[in-house]
Parts: structure tokens; C-alpha cells; sequence
């Protein structure tokens, strides 16, 4: 009895213990089951922070609209393996799409989610991208497009080798980016799988919206407060200002400008407007478009434009850069104008009062140099030696005088672009030959080598020889009078493929490079020694290069101080041809 | 409006598995305080293949919740010491941690939206309205299963059904509380799921979006504002003023509908159920 007792009792703590144990086999299994799929959520959920911290630190430092959402794009195919991703942003005017296909096939649908991005952006903000001015990038696929910063994901993500069916866009997201309650633009993320955003993905993409909202956000923020300190220094600047992009549309355009080139205050103006009225002053050609374009020459561009204005012509100084950006891309223009009528005006007061005054005085010195020639023809009567010296002293002088005088019309003539030319058929290699020959006596007098190098042939050319003749005695005459004895002066003529280059070359004392920019500048004498000697008028060579730009030719020097120097001009052959041409008719 | 009809990717399946694969049957769990009905409705359901276990209170409930495994319950919020006591079950039936994800089906009398209100604050997640025929029970009944069932197989499903219910009450005269009870559905399902996938920001942008389209035709519309709980009205009386209760639902449908069509744009198949109400 209580053996059967105690066997029902034994078997009932057996069942018992049988039961407990189960059920601690299931307890534990279970705990097993949720510390695994704890240890998966902590290993996602490290992944995700890794990719938002490399994220974030990557976009802090950009401030190219381009490169952030490349970085923004790289991210997201970390997380999602999508297969064509594109963004939108965009502002009042324009539109900026870039668009990023993952696999080459995929680049077909470039259009299609570009026209997903512009029709959630109509739904959710009403906002018509399609009458905005869209600019479109798209990324290659494989293109080493990788962010320096960002390293490859921490946790290898197993992309599945399924052959994957390309042929349509089965899903996507759009993920605005918003900042306080303005939608500025959007990013399209899809895939042709038909379910691409696992659940516990779509929180992470949108952490990352989030982010590339506010790094967005935060670069509108900058450009907007660069620019608004940019426009009010472009503002208030005297200088008229013009800025253009590389399409050629207008960036800036400041109160100054609007006001030289004679645009109303509130008027819309165009890059046609503004081409027009340039175009007016001859400033925007071909060539130098051309010039602009490639970033190469010299640079800036100066000139000078005169434009019709309500009250009277305008005169303005216009110098043109082009904008640079990275790796010397040209970006764009930059003209800086300059209202410079009043300068025009009182230069134009000074070389007529120049003039005028140089033609009085002009009068009264031939009647006293006649009048000294017949005191020395002794037709008053005799005179002893010692007086004749004296006169010939005063006659020297009133020569030198005369030559001031006519160096002074002569370039009074040139500024107020009253010289005239009388062009003909000129062969360079003779007019050089007799110049040289007119400087044989006075070269052999200061014990300088005079010379010279001309083609043998016939160098024809058109142009105004009595000018050009000037021109050449200018230069010779100055390189004899800075040459010290036992110098040399060599005059050579080349001829170019569309010009002719005469260049006089001396061993005299030369001139030092910073001053050489100055050299052609009226009245100007570098290294002039004080005393009796080699006095000139410093009106020479600024006449010498009025004449050779009336040619359109070019007029330049090269020198090293105490070794010499090296005057050059050249005059078109172009002309010349079209001369021969009339000519021959 | 048979709402089963309106929803393809949502059929009824009466075979679908327990979670432990022990019952072919779906487990409903029917709390009834009275007896007699407790029977009837139980003996409807079996007959609609239904697995049924039938209680009286809220212990009681507890006590079978705790050891077995139910699909939905079903809750009659009519108890013999008032609707309170009804409600009362609810909500510490949701505060459970064991009982809380169970979905609540709540019966309760048509004509008072003060108490469905009350309910859906205190948790219920769709109702079937008293009185009822037979057919309407065990229509609904398995209407609201079936889409509880589509929504267990991917939670991308969002959950249209409470608002298609609330439009059916177009008879009501309580339009305030229409109104109150339309915010409170749409915040409870859809703002839900949006917030899940997407920021407050974004959401707020999709409401003011759909609201000024919907706002020409009716301007009530206007008065729908959102912090962050979700969509408030503002001045319900005055919102509501002269429009019938046909006319608020009519506007508030447009409004969803807007909203829906916005959602749709930005997230393509990732959230399902978003054709038009």
C-alpha cells in the first residue's frame, strides 16, 4: 500500500520534473531565440549608425551641390540596393536633376524617374518643375564617382546574384528634402525589384533624407548669405559690374552698369539686351569669345567703348576676365566698366588747348628764326664772329623748339584721332635702307656701327611711308642718343606670315622692366642723364606708337638695363592686300 | 458598399493557420456579458467556420488569453453596470502587454459617436454597430478579420478599414463628433504608418497639400489643422456648421484621397492599399 503509494508519488514528481524540464527546454530556446535577434538589431542597427556617421562627417565639409549628393547617393546604396537613384533641386528658375544609375542597363530609365521625381514634387508642393529650366547629370555607372572620406560599408552586404529582371521600375521612394516648411527638392530611390525597402530599412533611408535636408539646407543657407554679401559689396561698388556664366546668361549685373549702359533701374535685361549694346561698342566679338573660352590669352581684355546716351555719347573703360574655377575651368565673365567720359572730355580740353596754343607760337618763332637766318646772311648789315656764334646758338635752339612744337601737334593730331593716313604701296626693305643712310653721318660722328638687315627681295607693303619713316627715325634717333661710343645699332625687317616686324636694336644703356609699360607714355625719359647732351622731347615714341596703331600694327620693347634694347613694330600685311586688291581693279 | 468588394488584395480565408499550425480555424475570442446573446452569436460564427471561446468578463478574458492563443476579440462594450465597465474592459485589455496586440473588435450602439470615440481611445481598432441582422454581424465580423489577416502577412498594408467604416455613418446627426472621430481614425491608421516611414515635416506637408485642394470644394476642410499628434479640427460646431453629415464625410474623403495620391507619389508600391477609398 505505501509502496504504491510512494511508486504513484515518484511517478508523479517524474511527470513533474519531466514537465519542468520541457518547459525550461522551451524557455530556454526561447531566450536563445531573442538574444539572436537582439545581436541582429544591434549589428543593424550599428550599420546604420556607421553609415549616418560617415554620412554626416562627409557632408559637413562639402559645399557643391554635385558632390553632396553623390555622397548622399554612395550612402544610400549601402543601405538599399537599389538600381537607379536621382535627384531633384531646384529653385525659382531652374532645376537640377542628377541622376545615378547603379548598373548600365538601368540607365534607360533615367526619364522615367526623373519624371516620378517631378510629378510627386507637382503633388506635394504644386511646384511645375517641367516649367523650370532643367539642367540634367547623369553619373556613369562604375564611374569612380566614391567620395574620398567614405569608406567602404563596415559590414559586408550580401548583394544577391540573382539575375535580376531589368525590365521595368517596379518600385521607389521619393524622399523630399525639407527645411522648416519649404520643400526645395527630392531623391528618387528605385529599384526593379518588386520589394526593395525592407521594413526596417525605410527608417534609415529617411534618417538619411533628414540629414541630406539639413546639410542642404545649411549650404542654401551659406550661398544665400555669401551671395547677399557678395551682391551689396557688387552693389555698392562705383565700378559697373557684369558677370556671366559660361552659357553666357547674365549673374550680375549691378545699378552702375544698368545705369552706364543706359538700362532702366527695375528693366529686365537679357543676355540678348546686353549683347546688343555691346555689340554696339564692338566688345564681345568672335575671337575673343573664342579667346574666353579656351582661358588662354592675355588677359584682361581693356577696352575702351563709346555709347550712344541720352545725353550726348558715354565713353567707357571696360576690362574683361575670365572666371576661373576648379582645375582653370572657365566659369564664366567678369567686366568691370568705368564711366570714363569726363577723363575723355578734359584729355580732349587739354590736346585742344595743346594745339591751339602750339599753332600761336608757331607763328611767332618762323618769323624770328627768318629773321636771325637774315642777321646771318648779314643783309642788315655786318657782323663780327663772336655774334654769329651767339645766333647760332639762338638758331640750334628755335630748331630744337620747332621740333617740340610739331612733336606736340603731331600728337595733339593722334589723341583727338585727327591724323590721317595716306596709305601706299611701300617696299619696307628701301624705306629702311635710306632711313639708315640718313644716320650714316651721325652715327660715324659718335663713333657708333650702324647697320642693318633687310630681306633681299621686295617687302611690299601698304601703309603711310612719310609716317612710317617717322616712325623708324624716332627709333633710331634714340637708339644713337643712349648708345655710348664703340655701340652698336642694327635695324632689322622681318617678314612675317601677316606682318612685317622692324626691330632697331642697340647696345646703349638700356631700360629697366619695370619701367618698359611706361615707355610709350608721353613725356616720359627713363635714365635721361642731367646735363647738356641728349635732350628729347619724351614725345617719340608716344607719337611712334599713335602712328603704328593707326596702322593697326603693334609697337613693343624688350630691354635689360646697362645691356640694351630692342624696339619692335610691326604693320599688318592683311591691309596691305586689300589695298593691292583695289589697287589692281 | 460592401466593403469586401472594394479591396481585392484583401479576401476573407477562413483556413488561414493558427500561428501554431494546431487549428485550421481561426480562434475568435467573444467577450459577452450577456448569456444568452454570448450563445447565439457564438453559434453563428461556428457555423461561419469560426473557432469560438466565449466569456463574460474581463478576468475571465485574461485567464484564456493568457493560455491560449486568440486571432481578434471580440468585445460587447454593453455590460449590465453600463458601457463604462464595457470600456473599462477595453482599455485594460490593450494595457496588457500579452493581451495588447490582439486586435479589438468593439460592439456598441450606432447611434452614439460620443462612445466610439471613447473606444477608440481606449484602444478598440474597428467596430461592428448594434443593432444588427445576422448577416451584417458575420459580414463585418469577417470583413475586419480578413483585413487583420492581410495586414499580419506584411505590415505594408495600411489600414483603411476604420475610416471606411466612419464612412458609412452618414445618417448621424453628431457631425462635430464625425468630424472629431474622422482626425482621430485618419491619425490613428494613416498618419501612423506614415510616421513610421517618414518624418513629422514631410507628413504635416502632405496634409496642408491635400487640405488646399479638398478646401475649394469644401471649405469645412479649412478648419483641419496638424500639430504633433496628428490632424486636429478646429472649431468643430463651427466646421461643421450647415453642411450635412454626407457632405463632411464626402469632403473628408476627398481630402484622403488627395493625401493618398500624394503618398502614392512619394513611395510607390512600399505602402499597399492606397487606391482611393
Amino acid at each position: 500500500m505505501l509502496k504504491e503509494k510512494t511508486e504513484e508519488r515518484s511517478k508523479t514528481l517524474e511527470k513533474r520534473v519531466e514537465e519542468l524540464t520541457a518547459q525550461l527546454a522551451k524557455a530556454n530556446k526561447e531566450l536563445e531565440a531573442f538574444s539572436k535577434g537582439l545581436e541582429e538589431k544591434v549589428k543593424e542597427r550599428t550599420f546604420e549608425l556607421s553609415i549616418l556617421y560617415e554620412l554626416s562627417n562627409a557632408i559637413s565639409y562639402t559645399l557643391d551641390y554635385q558632390k553632396l549628393m553623390n555622397i548622399i547617393m554612395d550612402s544610400l546604396y549601402k543601405i538599399v540596393d537599389y538600381d537607379i537613384c536621382a535627384s531633384l533641386i531646384y529653385n525659382e528658375h531652374s532645376a537640377d536633376i542628377t541622376v545615378k544609375p547603379a548598373h548600365l542597363q538601368c540607365s534607360r530609365f533615367a526619364q522615367e524617374v526623373q519624371n516620378n521625381l517631378c510629378e510627386a514634387t507637382l503633388l506635394l508642393t504644386g511646384e511645375d518643375i517641367h516649367k523650370k529650366e532643367i539642367s540634367t547629370f547623369v553619373i556613369p555607372p562604375g564611374s569612380d564617382t566614391e567620395p574620398q572620406g567614405i569608406p567602404a560599408a563596415p559590414i559586408s552586404r550580401s548583394r544577391p546574384e540573382e539575375e535580376r529582371d531589368f525590365t521595368r521600375i517596379r518600385s521607389f521612394f521619393n524622399l523630399p528634402f525639407i527645411v522648416g516648411s519649404e520643400v526645395f527638392g527630392m531623391i528618387n530611390v528605385s529599384g526593379c525589384k518588386e520589394t526593395l525597402f525592407p521594413e526596417e530599412r525605410l527608417r534609415i533611408l529617411y534618417t538619411i533624407a533628414n540629414q541630406a535636408s539639413d546639410a542642404i539646407g545649411r549650404l542654401r543657407t551659406i550661398i544665400k548669405t555669401e551671395k547677399s554679401k557678395m551682391d551689396s559689396l557688387v552693389e555698392s561698388m562705383l565700378e559697373g559690374v557684369i558677370m556671366l556664366d559660361e552659357r553666357g546668361e547674365i549673374v550680375v549685373l549691378n545699378p552702375q552698369a544698368r545705369k552706364m549702359l543706359g538700362f532702366e533701374d527695375h528693366q529686365k535685361v537679357t543676355s540678348k539686351d546686353l549683347y546688343d549694346k555691346l555689340r554696339s561698342a564692338e566688345i564681345g566679338k568672335e575671337k575673343e569669345k573664342e579667346k574666353f573660352r579656351s582661358g588662354l590669352g592675355n588677359f584682361p581684355i581693356v577696352q575702351e567703348m563709346v555709347l550712344p546716351h541720352e545725353e550726348g555719347s558715354k565713353t567707357l573703360h571696360c576690362e574683361m576676365i575670365p572666371v576661373k574655377g576648379s582645375e582653370d575651368k572657365v566659369m564664366g565673365i567678369s567686366m568691370v566698366l568705368r564711366d570714363i567720359t569726363r577723363e575723355k572730355e578734359i584729355e580732349q580740353m587739354k590736346n585742344e588747348f595743346i594745339s591751339s596754343i602750339s599753332h600761336e607760337i608757331k607763328t611767332p618763332l618762323a618769323i624770328i628764326k627768318e629773321a636771325i637766318s637774315l642777321v646771318m646772311d648779314e643783309i642788315p648789315g655786318k657782323i663780327i664772329e663772336p655774334q654769329r656764334d651767339v645766333l647760332t646758338t639762338a638758331q640750334g635752339n628755335i630748331g630744337r623748339l620747332s621740333n617740340i612744337i610739331e612733336a606736340l601737334l603731331d600728337v595733339s593730331k593722334i589723341e583727338s584721332a585727327k591724323m590721317k593716313l595716306d596709305i601706299r604701296l611701300v617696299n619696307m626693305s628701301e624705306l629702311i635702307k635710306n632711313t639708315v643712310s640718313d644716320f650714316k653721318y651721325m652715327a660715324e660722328q659718335k663713333g657708333i656701327l650702324l647697320d642693318y638687315e633687310v630681306s633681299q627681295g621686295k617687302v611690299d607693303i601698304s601703309c603711310d611711308p612719310d609716317k612710317t619713316r617717322q616712325v623708324l627715325v624716332n627709333l633710331i634717333s634714340n637708339a644713337l642718343k643712349f648708345t655710348p661710343r664703340e655701340g652698336r645699332v642694327k635695324v632689322i625687317c622681318k617678314e612675317e606670315e601677316d606682318e612685317v616686324i622692324v626691330s632697331v636694336e642697340d647696345t646703349g644703356m638700356g631700360v629697366s622692366e619695370e619701367n618698359i609699360p611706361n615707355l610709350f607714355d608721353r613725356f616720359t625719359q627713363f635714365g635721361r642723364k642731367p646735363g647738356p647732351g641728349e635732350k628729347g622731347t619724351g614725345l617719340g615714341l608716344a607719337i611712334s606708337k599713335g602712328i603704328v596703331e593707326l596702322h593697326k600694327g603693334r609697337i613693343w620693347a624688350e630691354s635689360k638695363l646697362n645691356k640694351g634694347s630692342k624696339f619692335y613694330f610691326s604693320l599688318p600685311k592683311s591691309s596691305s592686300e586689300k589695298i593691292e586688291k583695289n589697287l589692281e581693279k | 458598399m460592401r466593403e469586401s468588394e472594394r479591396n481585392p488584395q484583401i479576401c476573407p480565408s477562413n483556413k488561414a493557420a493558427d500561428q501554431d499550425g494546431f487549428s485550421s480555424k481561426i480562434r475568435l475570442l467573444l467577450i459577452e456579458p450577456d448569456r444568452e446573446q454570448a450563445q447565439v452569436f457564438g453559434k453563428w460564427l461556428e457555423e461561419e467556420g469560426f473557432s469560438v471561446v466565449s466569456v463574460f468578463n474581463l478576468e475571465e478574458a485574461k485567464g484564456k488569453i493568457h493560455t491560449d492563443s486568440f486571432f481578434t476579440t471580440i468585445l460587447d462594450i454593453d455590460f449590465p453596470e453600463g458601457i463604462k465597465q464595457g470600456l473599462k474592459v477595453c482599455s485594460k485589455l490593450k494595457e496588457d502587454r500579452k493581451t495588447k496586440d490582439i486586435p479589438l473588435i468593439l460592439m456598441t450602439y450606432r447611434t452614439n459617436l460620443a462612445t466610439i470615440i471613447e473606444s477608440l481611445d481606449a484602444g478598440a481598432d474597428n467596430f461592428i454597430l448594434k443593432p444588427f441582422e445576422t448577416d451584417y454581424f458575420l459580414e463585418r465580423t469577417k470583413h475586419i478579420v480578413a483585413e487583420i489577416e492581410a495586414r499580419k502577412k506584411t505590415k505594408r498594408v495600411i489600414d483603411l478599414a476604420l475610416l471606411r467604416f466612419i464612412f458609412t455613418l452618414k445618417e448621424t446627426d453628431d457631425k462635430e463628433n464625425l468630424l472629431r472621430l474622422l482626425c482621430k481614425a485618419f491619425n490613428r491608421t494613416i498618419r501612423a504608418k506614415c510616421m513610421q516611414i517618414m518624418r513629422l515635416d514631410c507628413v504635416t506637408l502632405m496634409v496642408h497639400r491635400a487640405k488646399r485642394n479638398a478646401a475649394e470644394k469644401y471649405g469645412f476642410i479649412n478648419n483641419l489643422d496638424m500639430n504633433e499628434q496628428g490632424i486636429v479640427i478646429k472649431d468643430p460646431s463651427g466646421a461643421a456648421g450647415t453642411s450635412s453629415a454626407e457632405t463632411i464625410i464626402e469632403g473628408f474623403e476627398e481630402f484622403l484621397n488627395n493625401f493618398l495620391k500624394i503618398l502614392k507619389s512619394l513611395t510607390g508600391n512600399i505602402i499597399l492599399g492606397l487606391d482611393e477609398i
